[in-house]
């Protein structure tokens, strides 16, 4: 099978990708600025639990929204206020207010009473977890805009990272998930001890699928409307296709691919409606979506140029400026075969096509189709930085060996950037928690101080003139990050059991196995698979200064303890010949020098082991992010002058690539030193941007180099890829001339962004990193 | 055929390893470049090759004025002024001491001396790419042939452990250099300069005569060759010297086809960096946009297999 590429697009979706980017958003034109607080308003009361009021919330919200039925969109749909308005506090004294809130159906002498729901839900009484104690050490070196000593921080509360079940919508509609919910219900022993807490979350259940439902139908009264006044035979034809398809889905199952992507829409709407956009991922569009697609091709009712055209549309859709909805393809099945099919090759048309920055990831094994990798390099050389490339063969493993089901592991996605999750199945708490592994080993050099505040942040592990050998250095380091993530974890535990409390998410509970069964909120112990996912950060610059004071210090003794002690204290002024020493005679990770890289491997191999010993309260794992998304850069400031040469504050390096501007063998030496990584124990995968000049993958030629690359980095086991297809002149270019050509797309962090939309200062990281040409 | 009376030798001066190389022959590959070269092309874009013995380069923005050069350069040739720092090319003996002690860079001794098993335990490394693409090693320079008893052992050893291998060269040398090691080499990157002896005389310092009959009789020995051919803007863009190529090429028996190589003025940056009194081509001539997709379709015409963008 060798299946056509489609290319052109459609006037039609010109006009629809125009608007959209104009709009930057499905959002709707006219928002009443107090629907949320209304919609709480009319959610709250008779004696409901929090759960039960975050459920009608979103049913209250369907009810109110603004539904607006845009010309020339056959996918109908916008987002649902929760997904971009903020919470909004009425004042009854203020006109406006009170009238905005008439138009909402609340009567004046109500608006008092919206004000005080809105208060009262925003500062609700204190929950079990309380503040920790004050006198611990628990605090030290937890985050902070200001502080020279950010070690870790810790959310452990988890929203919008998932991927919800909207095949399941798409089978059997959310009527079919309430039958499920009154199925459960009815089979339950009211007198069993957790009956009531089952209840509490059952009753919320049916809220969210009441929700799914009315939302189809309100879509579908107003296309209706519409219809019936139609100027044209087609505009007529239009509105009554999307009246009648919503009519259906989401509220029973699809039964073609339009109403398969429309219920996919809905839900997603939905989805977002309950907490927000983000990192609300799809998954693996081109599985949930195929045997819609093969049925339809079956029956003649589409072609694909018509599948390509919905899938640019449902791209149109998702359009954000800072976009991190996943969409995944290939890999291998839940049974182990080659995944990839017809929808694969049409999404990434689809992608190609539209040319606006779609989060795009394809999954690799040993037996993709060759066919599937061309394409896809095709698309990574037009130089978006997508799709980015997982390694099956690494983080099927990572996830079976932690305790999901090989045919479940088999199912991965990515969420947002690079984060793993089981779709439908699981509460990932993705980036849960992060570990700044650089300042731990600052801290190691100082005697647990940090040298900037002289503070003792970590526990004494003496100083750099005590340690006889470097194995006594890295045992330091080692007690530090130990010390700190405990501290994390503790953290992250307290997050979990507080959203328990006070954080419900009926809807994406409703929509992952097995908390309908169970009776369970997902944040109360309703998925199959609950487990955290830290970030591991700076894995490059420790392992390059391990590398300068092993080498320096312990096994040719060239530079003084104190000496060097005292160039870092003081950022290396009036040493820099000092600075260059340890910059460039010390062989640097991303060189393919195993004497560094096995350091880098180290660190990674000591945090996933310290990680796989801890447990969270509802009997969840913590896995590890070999992954820094942007923080590297917050976090570097935290951390002073390191023994690598960097200076004080400056950015640690992204993921696991190396030090920006440090890797200066080559894109197969930058290959062979990531391969040394355990990205196969990353059961919440690794990061890599690799930069590669346009020159390389120009034409054919560089499109078949791409494609070697990508394969053979495949089969030396590196987990993740993202390849960045510039060089700094072109970079350079677009800082200076945003207009004409700022509207390049770069990897920034596990996600690419037009390069005009950047921070200077992120700017400046990503050129930092960039190859200059030649 | 006659048994190459040249030996092999375990050592070789080389200026670079280069990882990644995707413009050397097929697949990806890693470069060696070696010392010393017979031409003097007007447009040497490696100048770093051209002598045949280590040169010092030094490149004043890169210093931090640390001075640790200054005590370890015995004839003093090493000199900073108010933050200037001079470097007194006739005292410089090239022993690399003040280099050794140059961490930012700025003083870097280029070419060194390597053993057969230090090249390939570096090119071994990026096996896996060599598979995954069809590529290998190549020998580059410079003149690799220069050393072509080290060549040798070295391509000998490469072919022992299955790689593959190209080698780049000029041609202006005895043929039993090519004879030494053709054995081992998988393809010849077969530079061709200039059609005309004169001009090539002119600009390359020697006339063509000797590369052509070289790249006769490796035809004729049925080694397999690629011809490389620089435009260089203003020496030998003339539709004459194309004809040439195209002559040439139709007239050779073992040819797998011909790549254009465009001019980049690279070489005259590096030239300052060497304190080389070579004579750099004149920036003017130096752009001309589309020659080289204009040349490629004048020879594709001609009926010759064009190996750009392949």
């Amino acid at each position: 099978m060798k299946p056509d590429v489609v290319t052109s697009r459609s006037p039609r979706i010109e006009r629809l990708k125009a608007g959209i980017m104009q709009r930057r958003g499905s959002f709707p034109k006219h928002v009443n600025p107090f629907v949320r607080a209304v919609a709480l308003f009319f959610a709250s009361g008779n004696g409901k639990s929090r759960v039960q009021i975050r459920a009608a919330y979103l049913r209250e919200l369907v009810k109110l929204a603004n539904i607006e039925i845009e010309p020339d969109w056959f996918l109908a749909g916008q987002h649902l206020p929760t997904a971009h308005l903020q919470w909004k506090t009425p004042d009854p004294h203020n006109a406006e207010h009170v009238e905005c809130l008439r138009q909402l159906g609340i009567a004046d002498t109500e608006v008092v009473k919206v004000r005080d729901c809105l208060n009262h839900w925003q500062n609700p009484p204190q929950c079990t977890v309380g503040t920790p104690d004050p006198e611990s050490l628990n605090g030290k070196g937890f985050w902070n805009d200001n502080s020279t000593c950010s070690v870790f921080w810790a959310g452990g509360w988890m929203e919008n990272h998932s991927i919800r079940d909207y095949a399941k919508v798409m089978r059997i509609g959310f009527r079919g998930v309430r039958r499920e919910v009154e199925q459960a219900m009815a089979a339950a022993d009211r007198a069993a001890a957790g009956y009531p807490q089952s209840e509490n979350f059952w009753l919320a259940a049916l809220d969210i699928c009441d929700a799914g439902i009315l939302l189809g139908q309100r879509y579908a009264e107003a296309a209706q409307r519409l219809a019936n006044v139609a100027e044209t035979p087609e505009e007529k034809a239009r509105l009554e296709r999307i009246a009648e398809r919503c009519s259906r889905v989401p509220a029973e199952g699809a039964r073609t691919f339009a109403e398969a992507v429309q219920a996919l829409w809905l839900a997603h709407i939905l989805t977002c409606g309950e907490d927000g956009i983000n990192a609300n991922s799809l998954g693996r569009l081109d599985q949930i979506l195929h045997p819609y697609y093969a049925a339809d091709i079956a029956a003649g009712r589409l072609d694909r140029a018509g599948a390509v055209e919905w899938m640019e549309e449902l791209g149109c859709r998702l359009y954000l400026d800072y976009d991190v909805q996943a969409i995944t393809l290939g890999g291998v099945t839940r049974a182990g075969d080659d995944a990839v099919n017809d929808l694969s090759y049409i999404i990434l048309d689809a992608t190609r096509n539209l040319g606006v920055i779609r989060d795009l990831s394809i999954r690799l094994h040993d037996k993709s189709p060759a066919l599937f990798v061309q394409r896809s390099a095709e698309l990574i050389a037009q130089g978006g930085g997508i799709p980015f490339v997982f390694n099956d063969a690494c983080f099927i493993p990572a996830l079976s060996e932690r305790g999901i089901a090989p045919e479940d592991a088999r199912d991965y996605a990515p969420i947002g950037c690079i984060e793993l999750t089981i779709p439908g199945r699981a509460n990932p708490h993705a980036v849960s928690g992060w570990l700044n592994s650089t300042k731990c080993l600052e801290l190691a050099l100082f005697n647990g101080k940090d040298p900037a505040s002289d503070a003792q942040v970590g526990p004494p592990t003496g100083a750099l003139e005590d340690f006889a050998t470097f194995e006594d250095l890295f045992a330091a380091y080692e007690k530090q990050v130990e010390t700190f993530s405990r501290n994390m974890v503790y953290h992250c535990n307290r997050g979990e059991l507080a959203q328990r409390d006070g954080g419900p998410l009926p809807c994406w509970s409703v929509l992952t196995d097995d908390c309908i069964r169970r009776g369970r909120d997902i944040t109360d112990g309703g998925p199959v698979y609950n487990y955290h996912s830290i970030c591991f950060l700076g894995a490059a610059n420790t392992a390059d200064s391990l590398m300068a004071l092993k080498q320096f210090v312990f096994d040719e003794p060239r530079i003084p303890r104190s000496e060097l002690l005292a160039a870092l204290r003081n950022n290396f002024q009036g040493r820099e010949d000092l600075r260059q020493m340890l910059l460039m005679r010390v062989p640097k990770y991303g060189n393919d020098n195993p004497k560094v890289d096995d350091l880098a491997r180290r660190v990674c191999e000591h945090f996933i082991a310290v990680m796989d010993r801890m447990e969270s309260p509802l009997s969840g794992r913590y896995f590890v992010h070999l992954f820094s998304f942007l923080c590297n850069i917050p976090f570097g400031k935290s951390v002073g002058a390191t023994p690598d040469g960097r200076r004080s504050g400056e950015p640690l390096a992204y993921s696991v690539s190396a030090n920006q501007g440090r890797d200066t063998n080559g894109v197969t030496a930058m290959l062979n030193s990531l391969a040394r990584l355990p990205h196969n124990r990353a059961a919440g995968a690794s990061a890599a941007i690799v930069e590669i000049d346009p020159v390389m993958v120009a034409g054919e030629a560089g499109v078949r180099t791409l494609a070697q690359l990508t394969e053979a980095a495949m089969r030396m086991g590196i987990g993740q890829l993202q390849w960045n297809v510039t060089t700094v002149e072109r970079l350079r270019q677009a800082q200076t001339d945003p207009e004409r050509y700022g509207n390049i797309a770069v990897r920034v962090a596990g996600f690419s962004q037009m390069f005009k939309l950047i921070n200077p200062e992120l700017q400046e990281h990503i050129i930092a990193r960039t190859k200059h040409r030649n | 055929m006659r048994e190459p009376n040249i030996a092999t030798s375990a050592t070789g001066t080389i200026f670079d390893i280069q990882r990644s190389s995707l413009h050397d022959g097929p697949g990806i590959r890693t470069t060696v470049f070696m010392k010393g070269c017979p031409l003097r092309c007007a447009w040497c874009h490696n100048p770093e090759g051209l002598t045949a013995s280590p040169l010092l380069s030094f490149l004043p923005e890169k210093c931090i004025g640390c001075g640790r050069c200054l005590p370890v350069c015995r004839p003093q040739g090493h000199r900073i002024t108010e933050g200037r720092h001079e470097l007194d090319r006739s005292k410089c003996v090239a022993c690399g001491l003040c280099a050794r002690e140059c961490y930012a860079g700025a003083l870097e001794m280029i070419g060194r001396d390597v053993t057969v098993d230090d090249v390939l335990e570096i090119v071994l490394r990026d096996r896996f790419f060599y598979e995954s693409s069809g590529g290998g090693l190549t020998l580059s320079g410079g003149e690799p042939l220069l050393q072509a008893a080290f060549c040798k052992a070295l391509l000998q050893q490469a072919k022992q452990v299955g790689l593959h291998t190209c080698v780049e060269t000029c041609g202006q040398y005895s043929y039993d250099r090519l004879e030494a090691v053709a054995p081992y080499v998988d393809l010849f990157l077969y530079d061709w300069k200039e059609s005309d002896t004169a001009r090539h005389l002119a600009s390359c310092g020697a006339g063509n005569e000797r590369i052509l009959a070289n790249l006769r009789a490796l035809d004729g020995d049925g080694r397999r060759i690629r011809l490389r051919c620089p435009i260089i803007p203003g020496f030998n863009d003339r539709p004459d010297h194309f004809e040439g190529i195209a002559g040439l090429a139709r007239s050779l028996h073992n040819l797998e086809g011909v790549e254009l190589l465009p001019y980049h003025p690279l070489g005259v940056s590096k030239l300052r960096r060497f304190g080389l009194d070579h004579e750099p081509l004149p920036q003017a001539q130096t752009d001309i946009p589309d020659s080289l997709s204009r040349w490629v379709e004048f020879l594709r015409q001609r009926g010759l297999v064009m190996l750009n963008g392949l």
